[in-house]
């Protein structure tokens, strides 16, 4: 069950770094906070307490349904639903992709972390959603990627997170969770703010700021 | 040899025409007509044998070469691939790489008789074919090569037929993506939606029609049953992979059939509920299939 | 070994004979000389084979470093058997290619250097000197840039001659240092001596030898040079340098594996890393090109690609203790190098045929050369078949044996191996898919369809190059069906490569050599019983002509066929982050265009990147330093006197 929502999960990373619509990159995005929402549940098991409970459905929540409806609404002000010619294009993206998938996985196998046992596919699927989120932040052109990519990027954290869990304390769950939450929301008013401004969310044309 | 050794030949030599058959049924009924019967084909068939060629001014012995060496090539690697638990024909190791090998001699000729014609659609259906093949060669490779670390053998007939029951309980979703790859590669390779739409009959977004547009009479018969059998070529790989072992190899057989049947149901439904795919969009639908193959494979590492 | 030396003594006297005797008489003493030495070669490689290896030579030297030592190992045979094999070949096709081609009836010169060419390759193959292998190697270059130089009127030769002069050199330098490095100082370079260097120097030696012999065999980003100078040499000429000369790199690596053995393990990784640049590189680039003979260079880029894989697959599988993957990868690559020289001289002669028939070697307005001269166009399907590395020929069992080999990486219980063999499988796929594109394509564009420029008309061409074109052929398709007759030859070569300590010597027992044979044969035999079948099925009906549709052009012209630049333009578009392919299109904008005229060019993206533009980056920053040049004859002098002041000052001024 665990390795199944593992590889779903990767393979949401692959689809995020070919897709060029930026609807259903968001809905993609949602769909693997849902699925790391599941994971931590099936983690957690029938032991939960209370606080892992709520802690577990706040980020279901929060990731699979609150981000995504605040980047639909930004999308939906903005009128712009496809990525412009990425600086590494879809192909070569997924090239990249495979690569990075091969480097996480050694990684993985050669980091031995307390908790998770040898052979668990857990830190190579976290490093990649880690390296995914990176890809998309610097590959992509329009600044609704760019929130998405550092998405995926704290999913990967997120993972980590839950395969330590029974090491680390609730408190540092709770500021991660907080920390994605306001960086969100300021991201969120800032892309109202930038297309209000600007008319369009093209990071590439910000370079003209620098005079 | 085996006994059930050219059962696959026999097989597959009478019951290729029939996949098509079932695909067009099955687009009709989901179009809410009743549809030709389900031996169309063979009629097809029998009726272009009977009638006389026309030839194409300007063409050279390429042109027919063409059709002569794709039928041999699609039948060779039939003979290389097992059906059911009965190993193949004939099998060696490394016999993956000689049927994508004679494969590829088939379609070598397939092009050089499309340019033959001398006619630009032709040409352009050729240049697509190409491309998209070179593309889809290494996605194959890297299914086979993920199949043959699961199973520690090179051979096909080690690689299909000897697939353990047990793998599909413990290595089951790297099974699950190399039969999603090896699905999108079929689709591929025989030219079905979401890559290239063999009933229509506009020259630009044509692939393999285009490139067998002037062929008639028996010529235009050895094409057909060609791709008939280039089908269940790749539905009996993707069979293979699908269908539980039992103890019986006679039993096996026939649930390998059933299944070749059913993912020809699938490739029917697949093909009347899918559109086809802008043409620069497949190159990326391949690596995609190849990416499925490669995790496949580091899961079976 | 006395045929050898018999075969090089030839050469030797014929080269000077062919300079004393009148011009008329060059074709006929060049030719029977080769034709000769390359018998006597052929006869001392396979007397080698069949168990009589001959002892070493060591002649008297007079220079004080260094000797002459000849010896006849494994090896050079099998790199000798290519050699004279393809020697024998181009030399009965020259005389007819320079009769019709070059403007100029005096062929001594190129004879003569041809003759020195064979006779340096021979030579760097037998030597067991280090002083002794770079004389004959800088002896090969040299000979093979006046080659190139032979059609120097032709705009862009002498360029592409200089290009290569300069590779060359630049790769002989870091061959001295390699053999300096492994020398240790000492005074006794033969290779029995190199071959005790300290273990700790293996690492820094191979990449030495890498770059260094990898310059000539044309490894990517070192490959700069071939797309200019194979195109610009006389067709025999390319099809010896492209079938042998390049190989003789992939020599210098084998023979430093030897010599540095057993090599860090890091080295057989390296190895595949570049041999699939190498590979993608040069058939992508291929692909671009329009012009038949750089078409074919590029393609010799991926195929040296290719072999390296498999020396680097065979590396691989020593040090990761895969006995059958080193020894089908170490076959594969010797196999293949031996299968390229045949179809890409076949491949080069067709394009001198070409170029002598119809004077172009654009793809882009030839046409329907298989109905003009049916023989040549055939022999040029048996070489795209081969190149393309289909059943039944050649190229078809070195492609398999790779692969195999790539697939034993793929089982084996260590992961980085496997990554490895899966990365292999995967460039080798892509390599071979998209060079059947490119060959399929090539020889469409040229023999199938109608002539696209109506003004080309085809002249006849003589026998004297149609016959070692059909012989070629022939023989690929011979070696494809005789695939397990080989075994015998590369076995003494595995036995030389070694094998993990304490293993049994690498054997080709687990290849399906047979087998590989097997499918060839059936594929053959298939194909015609089909055709046997057709002809009696339609004895009764025979087809009638019609028109090929075309859309229904009322006026259909040749031009409208689809040409090599627009089959490959989706590739190319693909690709377009490595190639850089410059369009030059006239705008058709109104309804009725009179004109048009679409152009495409693609130089060569390495060639720009990274050695233009930090040449011109370097040119500019050094030329403000040329105001030192003025050109005044009293700031010479006061050049002078300063300089000799400050030595003086300088030397003295230390001392009480």
């Amino acid at each position: 069950m665990m390795d199944t929502l593992l590889i779903l999960l990767l393979l949401i990373d692959l689809r995020l770094l070919v897709t060029s619509r930026l609807n259903s990159a968001i809905h993609w995005a949602g769909a693997q906070g849902l699925l790391l929402g599941l994971l931590a549940l099936n983690n957690a098991g029938l032991h939960a307490g209370f606080g892992a409970t709520l802690l577990i459905a706040l980020t279901i929540g929060s990731k699979g349904f609150v981000f995504p409806w605040l980047l639909l609404r930004a999308l939906r002000s903005t009128g712009g639903h496809r990525e412009v010619e990425p600086y590494v294009s879809a192909n070569l993206s997924l090239l990249l992709g495979m690569v990075l998938l091969g480097i996480s996985y050694w990684l993985g196998d050669r980091l031995a972390l307390p908790g998770i046992e040898k052979g668990s596919l857990l830190v190579g699927v976290a490093f990649f959603s880690i390296l995914t989120g990176f890809l998309l932040i610097i590959a992509r052109k329009k600044a609704i990627m760019q929130v998405l990519g550092f998405l995926v990027l704290e999913n990967g954290i997120y993972l980590f997170g839950t395969g330590l869990a029974p090491h680390t304390p609730l408190f540092v769950e709770l500021a991660v969770l907080l920390d994605l939450l306001v960086a969100v929301f300021v991201m969120g008013i800032t892309l109202f703010q930038i297309t209000q401004e600007f008319d369009h969310m093209d990071t590439d044309q910000f370079h003209h700021l620098k005079e | 040899m085996n006994p059930g050794s050219p059962l696959h030949l026999l097989v597959a030599l009478l019951a290729a025409p029939l996949l098509g058959g079932i695909i067009a049924r099955i687009k009709a009924i989901a179009a809410g007509r009743h549809g030709a019967p389900l031996r169309q084909p063979y009629f097809d068939l029998m009726r272009l044998a009977r009638k006389g060629e026309v030839r194409g001014k300007g063409t050279t012995i390429l042109f027919v070469a063409g059709t002569l060496v794709t039928l041999a090539g699609a039948l060779l690697a039939i003979a290389l691939t097992p059906l059911g638990r009965f190993p193949a024909l004939l099998s060696f190791p490394g016999d993956v790489i000689a049927a994508l090998s004679v494969l590829g001699l088939g379609r070598f000729f397939t092009i050089v008789a499309a340019m033959d014609t001398g006619s630009s659609f032709e040409g352009l259906g050729a240049s697509r074919e190409a491309f998209f093949s070179a593309l889809a060669e290494p996605a194959t490779f890297i299914v086979f090569a993920a199949l043959a670390r699961a199973t520690g053998t090179v051979s096909l007939s080690g690689l299909l037929a000897g697939l353990p029951p047990a793998m599909w309980h413990s290595q089951a979703p790297a099974l699950f993506l190399a039969a999603a790859a090896l699905l999108i590669l079929l689709l591929a390779e025989n030219s079905r939606i979401p890559f290239d739409d063999p009933t229509t009959h506009l020259e630009l977004t044509m692939i393999h029609e285009v490139m067998v547009l002037d062929h008639s009479g028996p010529g235009l018969a050895t094409v057909l049953y060609g791709a008939a059998l280039k089908l269940w070529l790749f539905t009996s790989w993707l069979a293979a992979l699908l269908v539980p072992k039992t103890a019986s190899p006679w039993i096996g057989t026939l649930w390998t059939v059933g299944t070749i049947l059913g993912v020809t149901v699938l490739v029917g439904i697949t093909e009347s509920t899918m559109a086809r795919l802008r043409l620069l969009r497949v190159p990326q639908l391949l690596l995609s299939a190849a990416a499925l193959a490669a995790v496949a494979f580091l899961l079976v590492l | 070994m006395i045929p050898i030396v018999i075969a090089l003594s030839v050469l030797l006297t014929s080269a000077a004979v062919v300079l004393l005797a009148p011009a008329r008489w060059s074709d006929r003493i060049g030719t029977g000389g080769v034709v000769l030495a390359s018998l006597g070669g052929l006869l001392g490689a396979g007397a080698f084979f069949c168990g009589f290896p001959g002892r070493p030579l060591h002649l008297p030297w007079p220079v004080p470093l260094g000797s002459l030592r000849l010896e006849l190992d494994a090896l050079s045979a099998l790199f000798l058997l290519p050699l004279f094999l393809v020697a024998l070949f181009t030399a009965l096709y020259s005389p007819a290619y320079l009769k019709s081609h070059g403007d100029n009836p005096d062929h001594r010169s190129f004879w003569t250097f041809t003759h020195l060419l064979l006779a340096a390759m021979t030579l760097v193959v037998l030597a067991r000197d280090a002083v002794f292998f770079l004389i004959a190697w800088e002896t090969m270059a040299i000979s093979s840039f006046l080659l190139v130089m032979h059609e120097g009127d032709r705009p862009g030769t002498v360029t592409a001659g200089w290009s290569y002069l300069i590779a060359s050199q630049v790769g002989t330098a870091l061959l001295i240092v390699f053999f300096l490095l492994l020398g240790q100082g000492g005074t006794d370079l033969s290779f029995t001596a190199l071959a005790r260097a300290p273990h700790r120097l293996a690492g820094t030696a191979f990449l030495l030898a890498l770059i260094g012999f990898g310059t000539k065999a044309g490894f990517a980003p070192l490959h700069v040079w071939l797309p200019e100078a194979h195109p610009a040499a006389p067709s025999p000429t390319s099809a010896l340098m492209s079938g042998v000369m390049i190989k003789m790199g992939i020599y210098g690596v084998l023979r430093a594996i030897v010599l540095l053995s057993p090599l860090p393990s890091w080295c057989g990784y390296l190895l595949i890393a570049v041999g699939i640049g190498s590979g993608l590189t040069g058939v992508v680039f291929a692909l671009a090109q329009h012009r038949l003979k750089r078409l074919l260079a590029y393609s010799s880029v991926e195929n040296v690609g290719i072999i390296a894989i498999g020396l680097g697959l065979g590396l691989v599988g020593l040090t990761a203790r895969l006995p059958v993957m080193a020894a089908c990868g170490f076959a594969g690559a010797l196999f293949h190098l031996f299968n390229h020289a045949l179809f890409k001289s076949l491949l080069f002669m067709g394009a001198g045929s070409l170029l002598a028939t119809t004077s172009t070697d654009d793809l882009n307005r030839l046409g329907g050369l298989l109905r003009a001269a049916p023989r040549p166009g055939r022999a040029f399907l048996a070489g795209a078949l081969s190149i393309s590395g289909l059943p039944p020929f050649n190229g078809f069992a070195g492609e398999f044996l790779l692969l195999f080999a790539a697939f034993q990486g793929v089982l084996a219980p260590a992961q980085l191996p496997a990554l490895t063999g899966l990365a292999t499988v995967a460039s080798l796929g892509i390599i071979g898919g998209l060079a059947l594109a490119c060959f399929s394509q090539a020889f469409s564009a040229v023999c199938l369809g109608t002539p696209r420029d109506g003004r080309i008309t085809p002249t006849p061409l003589p026998q004297a190059m149609v016959v070692p074109m059909e012989g070629l052929a022939l023989l690929c398709l011979l070696v494809g069906l005789a695939v397990p007759f080989f075994s015998p030859l590369l076995a003494p070569v595995l036995d030389l490569l070694g094998s993990p300590a304490g293993a049994p010597p690498l054997s080709l027992r687990a290849a399906p050599l047979g087998a590989i044979a097997g499918v060839s044969l059936l594929s053959l035999v298939l194909a015609g019983a089909f055709a046997l079948v057709r002809r009696r099925w339609l004895r009764t009906r025979p087809p009638c002509p019609a028109p090929v549709w075309g859309c229904g052009f009322a006026a259909p012209s040749p031009r409208m066929q689809t040409s090599s630049t627009s089959f490959c333009a989706p590739m190319v578009a693909f690709f377009s982050g490595l190639l850089k392919t410059r369009r030059s299109a006239s705008p058709l904008d109104e309804l009725y265009p009179d004109s048009g005229s679409l152009a495409t060019d693609t130089p060569d993206t390495v060639q720009s990147l990274l050695i233009q533009k930090p040449a011109t980056a370097i040119w500019h920053r050094i030329s403000h330093l040329r105001r030192i040049q003025s050109g005044h004859m009293h700031l010479y002098i006061l050049y002078i006197a300063l300089m000799l002041i400050l030595l003086l000052l300088w030397k003295l001024g230390g001392r009480p």
